[in-house]
């Protein structure tokens, strides 16, 4: 029965939804009182002049259902989002027709409750066979998944009477990940620079061959090598496993009687902000927090596993701060725990064995 | 052309052709277009970054001040021309709006609102129009206005995305919008034959609402009456001694005419000639007094109409009867009798006199339009002159007539007239010596003003002559011997009198002066007169087959009372030779203008009718006999109801088109059988949905062996017999295979075994 009502509702679903606009509410308005003008005058050009009005109405709603046909709506997510910074959401339109240009085009985003974001994305002309990219600026105010559900197409094409909008049918999850925040403690940033120099004085560059990555800014020089960097004429640098000593692992206190959202928040977002600190700064770096464990390391991707890691973490999960067995064995732990005003840090060295509860 | 340009070139086009319609509805004074002309061309120069915008600019608070005081002016107008309404100075006003807003043209806001008057000054155009040029205008008007639409609602666009809303966020996007506004590649020539072919499409939608609509004059707010324009200038009063060139191009059409008689005539050349000599009488006159024609009003010189109705079609008739004529006409088919019939359609005139060739005997006034509110009926004046008259009448009864109208918007009638050139063959008049004492007393009197050698002049002039004729002919004569036609006329301000001035001083004049002389002259020597004013002649319409008459033909002429001949028309004008045939260019525009007439302006429930009913023969039904010489058939149920089916199936396939191309994709994508497929096929699905409800679903993406395979591994009862059957099905449908029957009636009978284990 419910795939019967179903299948109604589908049946009688229009595939366009049409909405007045204020000028569209106006302009029949004023048709209906033409309208009336002509009946009550019998004055016949009048009739001429309200068959013009409701023509043109009628033009506009075949116009703008022939602007949308055949058009090809894209979104082109951003490789990384954090809360609080502004993003580009990239939007594509390809126009399938083969003569005629649409004109006018709004494209928005539909959130989790269908509703449209706030920002759009508005092409004024794209012509026939062609395809046009453009991009709206958003920020999204939390950290977590954001899920997008499709893309709304509308036009008020050709006169702004009426509003024509398509819903396709376009999921997406945006992982965004925590807002970054200033790491300025002076006596912890020197205290882990002292602590990386006294155990590895030749930086990073002393351990295993790990693989190689492309130049990034501030990358010593000496690292490039430069026969890939011929071969595929890019600079790319050589990447080696860190000494053991550098290791870190930063560690998400969760589940504290005092913690408040708020405090909580701010305590992920320097967590993620510290983290991306540390790597910055050639540690093996590691992440606790919630019930997972991010094991410490250099490579490329592990700036997002940890962010991914705190994008998802529960607040509310309480006790299980604690890491898994032989989790930073022998590294640098750095706890992170939600307080009143600012995170507080504690720096301490795991033990080999798993300590109690 | 740069975008900003195409929208601000669309926009004045817009606005001066909306002003061009108006202007050709002729209610403007030329002060007034002349001075908006002058606006308009100043109001292009007018952008906001040059000096006159500027100007402008600084003047903003002048002008507001100016707009409200011209309002409350326009709205003291208008409040005092109550109770009959005239809304011509809020016309003013908008036109003061139009180009002021024009001249201050900054942003879109100021565009839309350039289009919505522009939009009311058409309003004001079709409230007016009666010009067949307002078919033009407004042709150009819906073009240019789809265009204006969409030029201004990109340009809102552009202006919203890349000014408004990130105006605060940087300069640069300003710049952007700037860039798009000046681009060339925003809008092409494609862009105006699409957005063209769309003003067509809106064109011929808004003739086919303006047919279609039902015409039910409701009238509920100010009665609904459009106000009468085009009104030609044909006047009620005749007064000499108006100094000055009279116009003789004068091209607006009075009346229009189809005369049987003159229509059958196979010669052109004696066409002509009759046209010519064809005078259609209006208004007269019998009293002259200081220097101009009146009438005395008496009652004895009242018109005598009697009136009968027609039940068949609600017509009315009405017999004009001669007071002094003996054995008059008393039914219409002996009143008829020889005459000459004319159907005739009056213009808009500022006085609607029932126009008719010389001796009018019979009124046919037809039927109200169905739906009209207004009515237009006959009205006895004097001297046997009849006037037009509207009336409101009841929309549902039209002969319940409600209050008489002092507008008049035309009106068509056929008349039957009589010759008045002098020996009638439709019976006797009395002698002068018969009639009453004093019956013809106001058409004998002369002013006491009159100078005294006039009556002199009359003497010697019909001197020796016994009869009223030969008096006529003798003063035809003198004044055709004396004095010239001219139209330019001359005037001897010492002498007080212009008739005494026309017959001592002057050697010329026009056909009022010879009227008028004509007539006075008779009077001082006893022939009873009366001055009469119409037009002479016409002009043949071949495509139409009917005569039209301009105002230029305006005349006026005297009818004599010669006793036993009754009333007969002189005309003492020197006679003119004048086209009596149109140019083809011109009978191409009187068509156009009547058909405009008939079939625009004055479209009424009736013609819708007769319209439908011309449809439907098209389309090969039945009339039921309401067009002119078709009997009444009936269009049978059955063929409506299949008529009406056909329709109804033509809509349902049309709006689900999308849906049966959905579904034939879905059925090709499935695989679906062509109709006569083998057994085997049916078998094969009855059984694959059976596997599928008892938890293994055919894949879309899996072959028929695929399935098999994985059916396979699950606890399969009737396993070999599906393998069979899989068989037999892929060799039927992709090896084109015949199945025997015997092995198709024994998978079906086996099939039913096939199915899951437990």
């Amino acid at each position: 029965m419910p795939d019967v009502r179903a299948r109604f509702r589908r049946w009688f679903r229009p595939p366009r939804k049409f909405k007045l606009t204020r000028e569209g509410k106006w302009f029949i308005g004023a048709t209906l009182l033409l309208g009336f003008a002509a009946v009550n005058g019998g004055i016949n050009l009048l009739f001429l002049m309200f068959g013009m009005l409701l023509c043109l109405l009628v033009a506009n709603g075949v116009l703008s259902e022939a602007a949308m046909r055949r058009l090809e709506v894209h979104r082109h997510l951003p490789a990384a989002i954090h809360a609080g910074s502004p993003f580009l959401m990239g939007i594509s339109v390809r126009n399938h027709k083969t003569k005629i240009a649409t004109f006018s085009l709004e494209v928005e985003d539909l959130a989790a409750d269908r509703k449209p974001v706030d920002r759009r994305c508005f092409f004024l002309k794209i012509p026939a066979g062609r395809q046009q990219e453009t991009s709206y600026r958003r920020i999204l105010a939390r950290r977590g998944i954001h899920r997008l559900t499709g893309l709304r197409v509308s036009t008020r094409f050709p006169f702004g009477l009426l509003r024509r909008s398509i819903d396709v049918e376009e999921p997406a999850d945006l992982l965004a990940y925590p807002a970054l925040i200033p790491v300025t403690d002076p006596a912890l940033l020197g205290g882990l620079a002292q602590l990386g120099e006294k155990q590895s004085p030749a930086r990073a560059r002393s351990g295993d061959f790990h693989g190689l990555r492309e130049l990034r800014p501030g990358d010593d020089p000496r690292d490039i090598h430069w026969r890939t960097t011929a071969r595929r004429g890019r600079p790319f640098v050589r990447e080696f496993e860190e000494e053991t000593g550098r290791n870190i692992v930063v560690v998400l206190e969760t589940g504290g009687k005092d913690q408040t959202a708020e405090t909580f928040e701010t305590a992920v977002s320097y967590a993620a902000s510290l983290a991306l600190v540390l790597l910055h700064r050639a540690f093996r770096v590691g992440l606790v927090a919630g019930g997972s464990f991010v094991p410490p390391a250099t490579s490329p991707v592990q700036a997002g596993n940890i962010l991914r890691c705190l994008a998802l973490v529960d607040g509310a999960a309480s006790g299980e701060g604690e890491p898994p067995l032989g989790a930073g064995q022998g590294s640098t732990l750095l706890t992170v725990t939600p307080a009143p005003g600012r995170p507080r840090l504690e720096v301490a060295t795991a033990k080999t064995t798993r300590r109690s509860a | 052309m740069r975008f900003r340009l195409v929208h601000k070139l669309a926009t004045f086009l817009l606005a001066g052709t909306a002003l061009f319609t108006l202007a050709t509805a002729a209610v403007l004074p030329p002060l007034t277009l002349v001075l908006v002309a002058l606006a308009f061309v100043l109001s292009w120069f007018a952008d906001p970054e040059t000096r006159i915008g500027g100007w402008f600019d600084r003047a903003a608070i002048a002008f507001n001040v100016v707009t409200l005081i011209f309002l409350a002016f326009a709205v003291f107008q208008v409040a005092r021309s109550f109770p009959d309404v005239d809304l011509l100075p809020f016309l003013d006003f908008v036109l003061f709006l139009l180009v002021l807003k024009l001249c201050q043209r900054r942003g879109n806001r100021d565009y839309l609102q350039v289009f919505v008057l522009s939009f009311l000054v058409m309003l004001a155009g079709a409230w007016l129009a009666v010009s067949v040029v307002f078919i033009v205008g407004f042709g150009v008007y819906v073009l240019l206005a789809t265009w204006t639409l969409v030029l201004f609602h990109l340009r809102r666009e552009i202006e919203e995305n890349y000014i408004v809303h990130h105006a605060s966020e940087s300069r640069a996007e300003q710049v952007t919008a700037t860039r798009v506004l000046n681009s060339r590649r925003v809008v092409g020539l494609s862009f105006f034959a699409t957005t063209g072919a769309v003003a067509l499409v809106v064109m011929l939608g808004s003739t086919f609402v303006f047919a279609m609509v039902p015409r039910v004059g409701l009238g509920f707010i100010l009665g609904g009456v459009r106000r009468p324009v085009g009104i030609a200038g044909f006047t009620d009063e005749v007064k000499l001694g108006m100094q000055g060139t009279i116009s003789t191009d004068n091209q607006t059409v009075v009346l229009r005419a189809q005369v049987p008689a003159i229509a059958a005539l196979t010669n052109e050349s004696a066409r002509e000639n009759v046209i010519s000599a064809l005078y259609w009488r209006g208004t007269v006159y019998d009293t002259y007094d200081n220097a101009q024609w009146i009438r005395s009003r008496e009652d004895k010189a009242r018109t005598q109409l009697t009136a009968s109705a027609s039940l068949r079609d609600l017509s009315r008739t009405y017999l004009v009867s001669d007071p002094f004529q003996i054995h008059a006409p008393k039914a219409r088919r002996t009143a008829v009798q020889g005459a000459m019939e004319q159907d005739l359609e009056i213009v808009a005139l500022s006085h609607p006199v029932a126009f008719a060739l010389d001796r009018p005997v019979l009124f046919e006034m037809p039927p109200p339009a169905t739906g009209s509110f207004t009515a237009v009926d006959l009205e006895a004046r004097w001297s046997d002159e009849v006037s037009l008259r509207m009336f409101r009448v009841n929309p549902a009864n039209p002969y319940e007539r409600r209050q008489a109208m002092t507008e008049f918007m035309g009106a068509r009638y056929r008349v039957y007239s009589r010759d008045a050139r002098g020996a009638r063959p439709d019976g006797v008049y009395l002698s002068q010596e018969q009639l009453p004492q004093g019956a013809l007393d106001n058409y004998l009197r002369v002013p006491e003003s009159l100078a005294a050698n006039v009556k002199p002049l009359a003497r010697t002039i019909t001197a020796g002559k016994d009869t009223g004729a030969a008096k006529v002919v003798a003063v035809v004569a003198w004044l055709r011997r004396t004095h010239g036609y001219t139209t330019n006329l001359k005037r001897d301000e010492r002498i007080a009198d212009p008739l005494e001035d026309f017959l001592f001083v002057q050697s010329a004049g026009h056909c009022e002066y010879f009227a008028s002389a004509a007539a006075i002259l008779l009077r001082l020597a006893g022939v009873p007169t009366r001055y009469v004013n119409g037009f002479l002649g016409g002009e043949w319409n071949r495509m139409r087959g009917a005569i039209t008459v301009r105002e230029n033909r305006a005349h006026s002429w005297v009818e004599a009372y010669l006793g036993n001949e009754g009333w007969v028309r002189v005309d003492a004008t020197p006679p003119m030779r004048r086209p009596a045939r149109m140019s083809s260019l011109r009978q191409l525009l009187d068509s156009a203008e009547l058909f405009w007439g008939r079939w625009v302006v004055e479209y009424s429930a009736s013609q819708q009718l007769i319209l439908a009913q011309r449809l439907g023969q098209k389309l090969g039904f039945h009339s039921r006999g309401y067009l002119p010489g078709r009997g009444p058939t009936h269009l049978t149920r059955k063929q409506a109801l299949g008529f009406t089916g056909i329709c109804v199936l033509a809509i349902a396939l049309w709006s689900q088109r999308k849906r049966l191309l959905r579904w034939r994709k879905r059925r090709e994508a499935a695989g679906a059988h062509p109709r006569g497929a083998a057994p085997v096929y049916r078998i094969y699905q009855t059984t694959v949905a059976r596997l599928a409800a008892e938890g293994l679903p055919r894949l879309p993406w899996e072959t028929p062996h695929e399935y098999l395979a994985r059916v396979r591994q699950s606890p399969l009862e009737g396993a070999t017999i599906f393998e069979d059957l899989t068989q037999a099905y892929t060799s039927a449908r992709y090896g084109d295979v015949e199945i025997p029957a015997d092995t198709v009636a024994r998978l079906r009978r086996e099939s039913s075994h096939i199915g899951l284990a437990g």
